[in-house]
């Protein structure tokens, strides 16, 4: 009796390893091609174009070329079309033989074409599979997509990895904003009027084709609109509470060819909604904490009557920043990306249920007050000038 | 009757791991898109009320100790309108059972083996809590003590690292629905919270019976503020549309979590603690159909009807609901209902009878 059931004991113990191994879902990563980048593009017919950069593994490598190295690219582009983005996805299985592997893909590009004619759609695929992650970037670029998967990568060995790195430290500069899937559908959800992608494209100065985030691009619901050039964008990121860093230019006082370097060590951008006699009225209060990084011209401004000056300057400048971006979203695309209407919401939610479907109307005609504060912390190792 | 005692902290501990595995499924999506930022009150109105309706459980276990609830409804309503009523709480059970299995291996399906067919996932399952039935009271008493960690601590560790990502500002406006709203929307959270009729039963083996009240209030309160928190992150860093709009909020909460650049891809802690917790749930609701069939007609074992029990639960697992839309719809539109009947009227009237029949002094 003990023995037979020893024997059963035995039998079990061995017969479970072939259930937890998970026949059914098992993946080897020699069947598989890793996704670093993927582009979307229109392509012929209203189809789809869906183009991949894969990563050459070692092991494809050597299989393909014989060990040979320098010139040797560490990436693959491939591309297919189909009527949706997932028919193209499974029609690219055709051409690649290895199932694409797409969780530690980076970003994805959008094509000019594609975002204009809205970019939900396209999204819908990647929010809904489980394999894809919430925090693949999201960029949008002003040509085809496909030709920024053929850009050359220069610090890093992959261009993918190098538009990662691009995107996280955007806040040295703020110059331009870095967007993620999550990010994406937040700003596209219900009933927003607009969003503000990355924009990316290829650098016009560099011959070898090089990556470059330029600005950002504008987007009414979800159809791609304009561009907003770095400025602008950092105009935007003012209100949006998003500068971490970056640097203001503006003249010197007294000597107007030479110019003074500020840098952005803090700030913090809120925007008040008021409502008096049915008119709307936005307070975009911005606090910079700045110091003095770098002045061309000759003066001493190590003294609080000139340093209440270069505040000045300074709030004026980023003063000008915040209206361009104001008139522009108001005047030229009569889309509240600055997200005045969600501000409302929270603080009038009875109002804003009366005004929501006329805000496209209600909003370029809001009255928008601009107040900087700054400070300026300090100035550095050096106290004037030679 | 078992001769089996569990002791006040496994009895919290079985329904803090029952009810925070069946809340932390699907329930946030339908909570945050029905009360947008009032979500809380609403959980706060489900506490209140099922604390109270826990008293009504804890009166008749004490009038009538050393049995469950299978027993006495017999007692109170006599054998056949109690042998009636014991088999709608049977049902009521097999209906939790094959619910939470359609809700585990949906979940599984989509996220994780999504080659591997259902049926399959279901089988495996199955297999497992039979096992842990079988075993008895006392192992699924101690299978909830190790249980109950393995999902507060992944679930912590997800609510700390996405502390990052919050935006206070996504929490207005409150107050935007009125209390008879709220009410209604907090219907189908009591009637989940609900499933702590299994307190009937397990009372029963309670070593120390008095204090079952005092373990029940511990567990919905803990899971109330797990809950609670977990739909302010929700709400804080992911607004309520897009919350609203994902069927596995929690799982996606995971995967945006990324601390420097290394605590990345934690997805596997919400499989470990969704799968775990569920199997509690599983094995509670196996255990309480099986004890229930053999009580009511009067089988000394409850072993013997195990097996069968599981086949019957596997075959109706592949017929119970055609897709994922059809069980959110039911359990949204239908299911609040059916639950408060067994979970509310038909307790609250047990003790009403009983109060009549047994008048009012006994113990």
């Amino acid at each position: 009796m003990r023995k037979g059931k020893r024997v059963i004991y035995t039998l079990l113990i061995l017969v479970i390893p072939l259930l937890i191994s998970g026949c059914w879902d098992r993946k080897e990563l020699e069947g598989r091609a890793i996704v670093t980048l993927i582009a979307i593009d229109k392509g012929e017919n209203n189809q789809i174009k869906f183009s991949v950069q894969i990563a050459r593994t070692s092991d494809s490598q050597a299989s393909s070329n014989g060990g040979s190295s320098g010139g040797e690219k560490s990436s693959i582009i491939m591309s297919g079309t189909g009527d949706t983005v997932f028919d193209a996805i499974r029609n690219l299985i055709l051409k690649a033989g290895r199932k694409l592997y797409y969780p530690h893909n980076t970003a994805i590009i959008l094509g000019n074409d594609i975002a204009r004619e809205g970019i939900l759609p396209e999204l819908d695929l990647f929010n809904r599979d489980a394999e894809m992650r919430p925090l693949t970037w999201i960029l949008v670029t002003p040509g085809q997509a496909a030709d920024i998967l053929e850009a050359q990568s220069t610090l890093e060995s992959l261009s993918a990895k190098q538009l990662d790195m691009m995107l996280t430290d955007f806040g040295a500069s703020s110059k331009t904003v870095a967007t993620n899937l999550l990010d994406t559908m937040k700003q596209l959800a219900y009933d927003s009027p607009g969003a503000v992608l990355s924009n990316i494209e290829l650098d016009p100065s560099n011959p070898k084709k090089t990556l470059l985030l330029n600005g950002a691009a504008v987007f009414r619901r979800d159809k791609l609109i304009g561009r907003l050039d770095p400025l602008e964008t950092r105009g935007y990121l003012w209100v949006k509470d998003k500068v971490n860093a970056g640097i203001i230019t503006f003249p010197c006082p007294g000597e107007e060819t030479k110019k003074i370097s500020m840098e952005i060590k803090k700030a913090k951008g809120k925007i008040e909604p008021d409502i008096s006699e049915g008119k709307f009225n936005f307070t975009i209060t911005v606090n910079v904490v700045s110091r003095l990084a770098e002045q061309e011209c000759l003066t001493d401004l190590g003294n609080p009557e000139e340093l209440m000056k270069l505040k000045k300057s300074q709030n004026e400048v980023i003063e000008k920043e915040i209206r361009n971006i104001v008139d522009k979203a108001q005047d030229k695309y009569g889309t509240d990306i600055l997200g005045f209407g969600t501000e409302l919401s929270r603080k009038f939610p009875q109002e804003w249920q009366k005004i929501k479907d006329n805000w496209t109307e209600e909003f370029p005609k809001a009255e928008v007050n601009i107040v900087v504060n700054s400070k300026i912390s300090d100035i550095g190792l050096v106290k004037k000038p030679l | 009757m078992e001769k089996v005692k569990i002791s006040t902290r496994q009895f919290t501990c079985m329904l803090f791991s029952l009810l925070l595995s069946s809340l932390m499924f699907g329930l946030p999506r339908i909570l945050i898109e029905q009360s947008k930022q009032d979500v809380w009150q609403v959980m706060l109105i489900t506490f209140v009320v099922d604390a109270l309706l826990a008293i009504v459980y804890f009166i008749l276990g004490m009038r009538y100790p050393q049995q469950t609830m299978f027993e006495y409804s017999e007692t109170v309503l006599g054998p056949w309108l109690g042998k009636i009523i014991g088999l709608l709480f049977v049902l009521f059970f097999g209906y939790m059972l094959l619910v939470t299995l359609k809700i585990v291996s949906e979940f599984v399906f989509t996220v994780l083996l999504t080659e591997t067919p259902e049926l399959f996932i279901n089988f495996i399952l199955l297999l497992v809590s039979f096992y842990a039935v079988n075993a008895g009271l006392e192992v699924i008493a101690r299978l909830s003590e190790i249980v109950a960690p393995l999902i507060l601590i992944p679930l912590l560790i997800i609510l700390t690292f996405s502390l990052n990502r919050v935006e206070l500002e996504n929490l207005r406006p409150i107050f935007q629905h009125s209390i008879w709203q709220l009410l209604k929307y907090s219907l189908l959270p009591i009637s989940m919270y609900g499933v702590c009729i299994v307190m009937g039963i397990f009372m029963a083996y309670h070593n120390k019976p008095k204090e079952s009240l005092k373990a029940k209030w511990i567990a919905i309160g803990s899971v109330t503020v797990l809950s609670i928190m977990t739909l302010i992150s929700l709400i804080t860093i992911f607004g309520t549309s897009y919350s609203s709009q994902q069927i596995y909020p929690v799982f996606r909460l995971a995967q945006i979590i990324k601390v420097g650049n290394f605590f990345e891809r934690i997805e596997t802690l919400v499989i470990i603690f969704q799968i775990a917790g569920a199997f509690v749930g599983l094995v509670i609701f196996y255990y309480s159909s099986v004890l229930g069939l053999a009580q009511i007609f009067k089988i000394q074992r409850y072993q013997t009807l195990t097996p069968y029990f599981g086949v019957i639960m596997l075959i109706l697992s592949k017929f119970v609901f055609n897709n994922i839309a059809e069980r959110h719809q039911f359990t949204e539109t239908i299911f609040p209902y059916l639950a408060l009947f067994i979970e509310v009227f038909l307790i609250i009237m047990l003790l009403i009878v009983s109060l009549i029949r047994h008048g009012i002094k006994k113990t």
